[in-house]
């Protein structure tokens, strides 16, 4: 019925089922035999198409873009374990120098594109420099700022302009020089635009439904609202490639399903079904009905953590612009009823949040700073404005949501949290684009509160911090909802980002949670955990800690 | 004479349609609160990035310069952005939707086969149905076949579109699991399944409908009955099947059809509701999904595409209705 | 959704002033009306003495996760239905269910009724000008109509919902755009009535009798109107009510927390199959207020129309 969103950045729901954990159990549980290599595995999509042009995609390295395309880097991703970077097109994790300011990758040998003609270093580049391009843009951006300051470069379509930023000295190497000393590009190296496009290909806006192959497979049929067909790519050679086992021969992108139909087919698990994976979270309807059903509760995967749910608090508009308002906010949320709401109990919905680097990502430390129950302390929050001055409490707030999925539920969640602490809050939902709009771009926009989550495109700490809390991240377009600007923490940012060392980093990363945390922009509620459903015959689906998507390139058919 | 003025005026006054629910629409989302590039701009979304973005989609000029150049898109085609890289979106261009790479009317094109099929085949069976039942019951006034016709079309004229629809999916493709879950198959591929996905929808759609046209009839036929002229043309000793059929029945259908035109150009035009609950991608599909992302260029030609179907059906309904009613010609 | 309108001719002048007696007969004469008529009652009631009904259930509309079970549905079979909890309760926040469709049935007659005092008054002057005036105003109102009927009114209403600031009632804009959205089929009934009735013997003769055009409108025509209109107005309400639901079932109906009918069923719908009460109640309230008015209007035309009674 509803559209579901599977962006990194934007959250749904999520369960946990507490007997198994948080993964799927060993292949040979569910039918009797293995994983093996063949059969045909259908993804069933509720969005009408699947965004194949890698200078467009905002695709996390586990999930669909991997079937075709490969990246300079990529993730090494398991149940129970810190995600850590490894090498994919290249033959290691790129060699900073010069401070991290460059950043110097080398291809493997005999990597080869569909069409059988060489991947080249010039390819990678000129996949970036196509991202470039007015007509390309709209997939992650992390790279352009940093290669183009400004973005006075206009990509390569119009004058055939290079990108100066970037040198191939030859068919393998290739040099980054950023604009500034950067510890994570590594992990940027892992983002969609860093796959190569054969030089002088992709000028047409289709690309993405017939791109030139990097990955195991090649799509054979495209076609919008109805379905892809990818089959194996004969050029791929999985000895070059350790993070894709490819096992399926055939994968089927099923286009523009119902949430519910997907979800009752995946109960049913008859015929092709069996074979199927729902790529939408499990509502919390469909969970409610999954834990009645013992098949289809076997076929769950929950994530172990999630997307940061948060209440941002606007800190430049009213009382909020006090600190101490601020402060009283911590403890006025009931964790517990807003767990209930996202997704039927606790453990279904994910841990309660109280620091804004999400487990999982390095570097990351638990602590709290307003230590109090999960159910809240209206009490506390009523003393604390009485303190700043407002033993009335506060009135005629707005509380911006998103209208989709489940979030109107839970911003009447959050609004009887706060009614019950003397904060009263008007509700205003909004889509998707007019959130953008009304909360991302305005110049004065006139919010108080906002409910949303972010989820880290990559799995570092800086992902998780820099986007929501830079001062250069208000309005415009960026995610900084709370307004927040502290120029410390811009400089500490700053600083961090531009730390080689990830250890070093990580713990710069930790001081910066806790030092925005004690100026209280946010309020943190869960850490969203996602579920998906899948069919009898599919295996190994199983879920890192990070990112909280299941690992599409470990799929699998039983056999 | 007379009829080709009549043409030539109500031609006239749906291109004047079109123009101002074109206009309209265009109006409305501009004053809202949206950024149409974000899309495009990707994450993290620079104020520059946004610009560029803005720039290449023609977002970057006046509001007014922006609807003259959807007008003269229609006619001339528009070309975005320069270079090998620019799109193209030739003549009768109704916008580009860059969220999905495609031409607007080629989307909708692609969908006007799913809607038609759901809109003609429910129509079809409620029209049948509907007047048949009513003049059943009308004939048969008073009988137990008349008062459980009226009830049934009743409770169909009471029950919420979503309702009935939901109920429909959930008894008979998830319970008894006796009809496809949702899904549509091109009539060119396989016309049985094409049937067979169809039969929910259709008939839930027919339901609602055939409800309004049984009592509809109904009433109509039992005005009709008592008129002078039927009373002469029993006197003159005419079967009551040809006073049924050829005097009464030609009256009926008079308020009949004016509604079958408003419903059936609604239909086509996509039935968001139905549609949405059986998960069939037709044009109602395409509004709600267009809506939900606010994406203009679909917005603006689904709405332009609904007006004209709208405009043109009540066009024949007019023509139409001078044919059966000598008393309300042509104005 | 089109209104089953099958109208009579000729109807008594006066009739407007008989409404009452009329309802009375109808309800007089027919079990069946009787019934219905106790619906709409009971269910105005409900909406009117909403705060007491649920002040005596004892319950409100505030979040309450105890009576949940662990799986975040309702506890307790039924889903949730007890001596505390009339109608059960909401699956993942424990509001109660009764308090919910009482309050929703607030916005729902609120919307539907002003909405259709607004679009029968717009109707009947539109649509009775353009069949009286004729000429140049019934074209324009025949686009006019056209452009309203061809406008998908959902994106308008979501427009303005966007549009609109929040403290601008959402009630009000509801009522405002149902009723605008509403007028053309109103007005095209009327226009079809008027231009039918222009052609009858009276009319002409009043005007061959030297009857001015206001003269006609107002003594001829308007009389003859007001059955239709009694009639339009009466099948108007539960389409509107309808309206409001299907609105708010897309997501484009009042604010949350504002209980809807609309929104509670639209959230209800994924719930079917483990805790149907929830869609059952709110459904069965909305399928039960439309059918009891469309029974009564029904009946209300066929007192009014004496041809149809006659024959009913």
């Amino acid at each position: 019925m509803k559209r579901r969103h599977s962006l990194a950045g934007i959250a749904a729901v999520a369960v946990l089922l507490a007997a198994c954990g948080a993964n799927d159990k060993p292949a040979g549980q569910s039918g009797g035999g293995q994983v093996k290599a063949g059969g045909t595995l259908y993804l069933l999509s509720d969005s009408p198409t699947q965004q194949y042009d890698p200078a467009r995609s905002s695709s996390l390295v586990v999930t669909g873009l991997q079937f075709v395309h490969r990246r300079l880097t990529s993730w090494k991703v398991a149940p129970g374990q810190d995600t850590t970077i490894v090498p994919d097109l290249a033959t290691d994790t790129g060699k900073p120098s010069d401070g991290g300011k460059t950043w110097t990758f080398t291809l493997k040998d005999g990597l080869k594109y569909s069409d059988g003609t060489p991947i080249r270093s010039a390819d990678v580049k000129w996949g970036l420099e196509r991202s470039f391009a007015p007509a390309f843009s709209g997939g992650l951006a992390y790279h352009k700022d940093l290669l183009s300051p400004g973005l006075t470069y206009k990509g390569p379509f119009e004058g055939g302009q290079e990108l100066s930023s970037i040198e191939t000295p030859d068919d393998k190497t290739i040099i980054f020089k950023l604009a500034r000393p950067y510890g994570d590009w590594n992990w940027v190296a892992s983002t969609p635009a860093f796959a190569p496009v054969p030089k002088g290909k992709g000028a047409e806006a289709n690309y993405g439904e017939k791109p030139v192959a990097s990955g195991p497979y090649q799509i054979e049929k495209f076609e919008r609202g109805k379905e892809a067909v990818l089959v194996r790519n004969p050029n791929w050679d999985g000895k070059t490639d350790e993070t894709r086992p490819a096992f399926p021969d055939r994968v089927v992108w099923q286009f523009s399903q119902q949430t519910n139909v997907i979800s009752k087919r995946l109960i049913d698990d008859t015929g092709d079904d069996k074979n199927a994976f729902g790529t939408s979270f499990a509502s919390p309807a469909q969970l409610a009905q999954i834990q009645g059903n013992a098949s289809a509760k076997s076929r769950l995967v929950t994530s172990e953590s999630g997307a940061l749910a948060y209440l941002a608090l606007n800190t430049q508009r009213g009382k909020l612009a006090d600190v101490n308002v601020r402060k009283a906010f911590q403890y006025a949320i009931n964790k517990s009823a807003y767990q209930v709401a996202s997704a039927g109990n606790a453990q279904l919905a994910g841990d309660v949040a109280t620091t804004l680097i999400t487990p999982g990502l390095a570097g990351r430390e638990q602590f709290d700073l307003y230590q109090t129950k999960p159910e809240g302390d209206p009490n506390k929050t009523k003393e604390l404005l009485s303190a700043a001055g407002m033993p009335n409490g506060l009135d005629g707030l707005v509380l911006v949501s998103r209208a989709e999925n489940d979030w109107p539920r839970k911003a009447e969640s959050i609004q009887s949290s706060l009614a019950a602490a003397g904060i009263k809050v008007t509700i205003k939902p909004l889509d998707e684009e007019t959130f953008t709009a009304e909360v991302q771009n305005k110049e004065n926009p006139d919010y108080d509160l906002v409910l949303t989550s972010w989820q880290p495109d990559i799995p570092s700490a800086n992902a998780n911090i820099q986007p929501l809390f830079q001062s250069t991240e208000i309005g415009g377009g960026g995610y900084n909802v709370a307004r927040y600007n502290n120029p410390d923490v811009d400089r500490l940012i700053t600083e961090a980002q531009a730390t080689v060392d990830p250890a070093e980093a990580g713990k710069k990363w930790a001081e910066l949670d806790k030092k925005i945390m004690a100026d209280s922009p946010v309020v943190p509620l869960i850490y969203t955990r996602n579920s998906y459903l899948h069919g009898s015959a599919v295996g190994n689906v199983k879920i890192g800690r990070f990112p909280a998507y299941a690992d599409y390139r470990q799929f699998g058919i039983i056999q | 004479m007379r009829v080709v003025k009549f043409v030539a005026g109500r031609f006239a006054g749906m291109v004047v349609v079109l123009l101002i629910v074109s206009f309209i629409t265009f109006l409305v989302f501009y004053v809202l609160p949206s950024e149409p590039a974000q899309l495009a701009c990707g994450r993290p979304c620079s104020p520059q990035a946004l610009e560029l973005a803005r720039e290449f989609m023609g977002y970057n000029v006046p509001w007014y310069q922006q609807y003259f150049d959807f007008l003269g898109g229609i006619f001339t085609g528009r070309t975005f952005g320069s270079g090998p890289s620019a799109i193209h979106c030739p003549a009768p261009c109704f916008g580009y939707d860059f969220q999905n790479n495609a031409e607007v009317l080629d989307q909708i094109l692609d969908r006007v086969e799913v809607s038609f099929s759901v809109a003609i085949g429910a129509a079809i069976i409620w029209m049948v149905a509907g007047v048949g039942l009513g003049v059943l019951s009308a004939l048969k006034r008073g009988t137990p076949l008349d008062r459980i016709t009226m009830a049934v079309a009743m409770a169909g004229v009471s029950m919420p579109a979503y309702l009935a629809g939901m109920l429909g999916i959930t008894i008979f493709a998830f319970g008894l699991d006796v009809v496809p879950k949702n899904g549509y198959v091109p009539i060119g591929e396989d016309v049985v399944q094409w049937a067979w996905h169809l039969v929910t929808p259709w008939l839930v759609l027919a339901f609602l409908h055939a409800a309004i046209y049984a009592r509809l009839t109904r009433g109509q036929m039992l005005e009709t009955l008592g008129e002078d002229f039927i009373r002469t043309a029993r006197a003159k000793g005419l079967t009551e099947r040809r006073v049924v059929g050829r005097h009464a029945l030609r009256n009926v259908l008079l308020p009949v059809v004016t509604v079958f035109g408003v419903d059936l150009g609604l239909l086509l035009a996509g039935t968001v509701i139905t549609e949405r609950i059986f998960s069939m991608p037709g044009v109602g599909m395409l509004l709600v999904d267009s809506i939900r992302s606010l994406n203009l260029p679909i917005l603006l030609g689904v709405t332009l595409f609904a007006a004209l179907l709208v405009t043109v059906v009540n066009f024949l309904v007019d023509l139409f209705y001078g044919v059966l009613d000598p008393r309300a010609r042509l104005t | 959704m089109s209104d089953p309108l099958p109208l009579g001719g000729e109807v008594t002048p006066g009739a407007a002033r008989s409404l009452p007696a009329a309802l009375w007969r109808a309800i007089r004469r027919d079990a069946w009306t009787l019934t219905c008529a106790i619906i709409v009652v009971a269910i105005v009631l409900l909406a009117v003495g909403a705060d007491l009904w649920v002040a005596i259930e004892g319950q409100d509309l505030n979040e309450n996760i105890e009576a949940l079970g662990p799986d975040g549905l309702p506890a307790g079979p039924l889903g949730g239905v007890s001596a505390d909890h009339w109608f059960g309760v909401q699956p993942l926040r424990g509001i109660d269910l009764f308090a919910l469709v009482a309050y929703g049935a607030r916005v729902s007659l609120l919307v539907g009724l002003g909405a259709t005092v607004l679009a029968t008054v717009l109707g009947v002057l539109i649509g009775a000008s353009a069949g009286y005036i004729g000429g140049w105003w019934d074209r324009v109102v025949s686009w006019a109509s056209d452009v309203m009927l061809g406008f998908p009114s959902l994106v308008f209403m979501i427009a303005l919902g966007a549009v609109a600031p929040i403290e601008f009632p959402r009630q009000l804009l509801l009522i405002v755009v149902l009723g605008i959205f509403g007028w053309p089929r109103v007005a095209r009934i009327v226009r079809a009535q008027v231009l039918s009735l222009s052609k009858r013997n009276f009319v002409s003769a009043s005007r061959v009798m030297g009857g001015g055009t206001w003269h006609v409108f107002t003594r001829q025509l308007l009389p003859n109107l007001w059955a239709p209109i009694i009639i339009v107005s009466s099948l108007t309400i539960p389409s509107m009510i309808g309206n409001e639901a299907a609105l708010s079932f897309l997501g484009a109906g009042v604010l949350p927390p504002t209980p809807s009918w609309g929104r509670t069923i639209s959230d209800a719908i994924d719930y079917f199959e483990t805790d149907p009460m929830y869609l059952i109640f709110p459904g069965l309230m909305l399928f039960l207020i439309t059918l009891a008015f469309n029974v009564v209007g029904d009946s209300i035309r066929d007192e009014l129309d004496p041809k149809s009674k006659g024959r009913g």
